[in-house]
C-alpha cells in the first residue's frame, strides 16, 4: 500500500489564532493519514484508527456543539484544557514570556463556544515527513495504533477547510 | 522563577493524566525532581479535597477529564493572581480584534506629533520629528479595531542600523476629533529588534509588549489596568489630573506619558485608549543601546 499523500488535522479557530498570534505561526497539531477511518475498505489497517483520533469525527463533533452552542460541551471544554497545556509547554521552553501565558489563558477562558469552530487543516505528507512524530498507543484492540503528531507545523505547510 | 515553577508542576500532570487517558505507550512523566514533588502535592491536595487521585488505578475516564479541568482552572488561577495583578480584558479585546489595514489609506493624512511626544524625541540623540515622520509614511503594516476607521492605530517599523544595534520603532497613532485629516502620532517604543522580530508583523502584539516594558499600572474607578480600550468617568472628573488615575509603582515625580482619546457625553466622559509610559526608561534605554 502506498503512502498518505496527506495528513488532516481538525483543529478549531482559537487555536490558529492563538497559535499565529502567539507561537510565531508554528502549530503544534495531532493528525491522522485518513480523514474518516469508518469509510476506508474492511481490511485496512487505518480502519482502526480509534473514533477519538478521526478528523471526521472531531470536526462533526465540535460543529454539531458549536451549532447548538452546548456550553458544556466535553469537547470544547477538551478543547481548552489542552490550549492551557499548549500554553504551558511554550511557556517552559520560553517561546513566550508569563504575561503572554496569562494572555493566552484569559483568551482561553473567556472564548465563547462560536470560538471553537472546527478548521481542517490538509497538509501534504511530503512537506511534514521529517516533522511527522508517532506515539505509540495501548489499544487491546488495536496493537497497531499509533497517535501522529507535529509540534512546528508552519503555516505555509497547510491548507485550510472549512465545511458545514 | 515561582510562578513558571507552579505551572511546570501542573503540565506534569496534565501529562500524566494524557497517558492515563490516551493509554499512551513510551511516555514518561518524571515527578522524581523538585518540579515532580510538587506536582505529587497538587494531587494530593486534589486527592484529599476533591477525591481525585491521578494516580489510582480505578480513575475513570470521566475522573481524569474532571482532574483535567480543575488543573486548567489552577493555571488559569495562579498566573493571574501571581502574575497579572491588572485587569487584561482590555488588551485582549484589542488584540483579538486588530485587522491589518492598507497603509494608502492613511497615507494621504497629515502627521502630527503630540507634545508629549516632541519633548521626548528632544532627548533622545539620534532621532528627530523629521526621522520619525518619515517611519511613519513608510511605515509596512498597520492595524485597527474593526468599525472604527482611523480610530486606533498601532504599527511597526524597522529602525535599520541607526547605530550598533536596530529596533523596532512603535507609534500609536490616533486620529483628531472629527477631522480626519490629521493623525496624531501620540506614543513611541523603541524594542530591540532581534528580541521581537517574531512579531515584526504583528503591531497590536508588538504595543502589549511595550506595554509590558514600559507601561504603568493605572487604577481608574477601582479597576487597576495598563491599558483601558473603553471606559467611562463621571462628567465632573478632572480629567487633567492625575490624581483620579492613581498610579501604580511609580514615584510621582518620574516624568511620565499619558495617551487618552475621550469624548464627552450628556452624562459622562468617555475614555479610551488610556495608557501611560515611562518616559525617561524609554530615553535612556535608548540612548544606553546605542551608545
Amino acid at each position: 500500500m502506498k503512502g498518505n499523500l496527506l495528513f488532516y488535522s481538525t483543529n478549531t479557530k482559537i487555536a490558529f489564532y492563538i497559535a499565529e498570534q502567539f507561537y510565531n505561526s508554528e502549530h503544534y497539531v495531532w493528525c491522522a493519514p485518513v480523514y474518516n477511518p469508518e469509510k476506508l475498505e474492511a481490511y485496512d489497517f487505518r480502519k482502526k484508527i480509534p473514533v477519538s483520533s478521526s478528523p471526521y469525527k472531531i470536526y462533526k463533533n465540535l460543529l454539531d456543539d458549536v451549532g447548538s452552542n452546548d456550553k458544556h460541551s466535553y469537547k470544547i471544554e477538551q478543547n481548552r484544557i489542552g490550549l492551557k497545556k499548549g500554553a504551558a509547554i511554550m511557556l517552559e521552553k520560553g517561546i513566550i514570556d508569563e504575561n503572554d501565558f496569562a494572555r493566552i489563558l484569559a483568551i482561553v477562558d473567556s472564548a465563547e463556544v462560536n470560538e471553537f469552530t472546527p478548521l481542517l487543516y490538509l497538509i501534504p505528507a511530503n512537506n511534514v515527513e521529517s516533522k511527522i512524530n508517532t506515539v505509540n498507543v495501548e489499544d487491546s484492540a488495536n496493537p497497531l495504533s499509533v497517535e501522529y503528531q507535529i509540534y512546528d507545523l508552519k503555516r505555509e505547510e497547510f491548507e485550510i477547510i472549512e465545511f458545514e | 522563577m515561582d510562578n513558571i515553577f507552579i505551572i511546570q508542576a501542573l503540565l506534569r500532570l496534565l501529562d500524566f493524566a494524557a497517558i492515563r487517558k490516551f493509554n499512551l505507550k513510551d511516555k514518561n512523566v518524571n515527578f522524581d525532581d523538585k518540579i515532580g514533588k510538587k506536582a505529587l502535592s497538587i494531587n494530593e491536595k486534589l486527592k484529599e479535597t476533591k477525591g481525585l487521585d491521578i494516580f489510582s488505578k480505578k480513575i475513570t475516564n470521566d475522573e481524569i477529564s474532571k482532574f483535567e479541568h480543575l488543573i486548567g482552572n489552577a493555571m488559569s488561577n495562579h498566573i493571574n493572581k501571581k502574575v497579572v495583578l491588572r485587569k487584561i480584558d482590555d488588551e485582549i479585546k484589542i488584540l483579538k480584534n486588530a485587522i491589518p489595514l492598507d497603509k494608502a489609506i492613511y497615507e494621504k493624512f497629515n502627521i502630527k506629533f503630540s507634545d508629549s511626544l516632541n519633548r521626548m524625541l528632544e532627548k533622545v540623540s539620534t532621532i528627530n520629528s523629521e526621522i520619525l515622520l518619515k517611519l511613519v509614511i513608510k511605515a509596512n503594516y498597520i492595524s485597527k479595531l474593526p468599525h472604527e476607521v482611523l480610530k486606533h492605530h498601532y504599527f511597526t517599523q524597522s529602525i535599520v542600523n541607526i547605530n550598533k544595534k536596530d529596533f523596532f520603532l512603535i507609534s500609536v497613532l490616533s486620529h483628531e476629533h472629527n477631522k480626519r485629516e490629521n493623525l496624531h502620532v501620540n506614543e513611541l517604543f523603541l524594542l530591540n529588534k532581534e528580541q521581537y522580530s517574531k512579531f515584526d508583523r504583528n503591531p497590536i502584539q508588538l504595543f502589549l509588549k511595550g506595554l509590558d516594558k514600559y507601561g504603568i499600572d493605572l487604577s481608574i474607578n477601582g479597576t487597576l489596568s495598563r491599558f483601558y480600550y473603553h471606559i467611562e468617568v463621571p462628567l465632573n472628573t478632572n480629567i487633567q489630573s492625575v490624581e483620579f488615575l492613581n498610579m501604580q509603582n511609580i514615584d510621582r515625580s518620574e516624568p511620565f506619558s499619558l495617551s487618552m482619546l475621550l469624548k464627552k457625553t450628556e452624562k459622562s466622559i468617555e475614555l479610551q485608549d488610556v495608557f501611560a509610559t515611562r518616559t525617561n526608561l524609554i530615553i535612556n534605554e535608548f540612548n544606553n543601546n546605542i551608545a
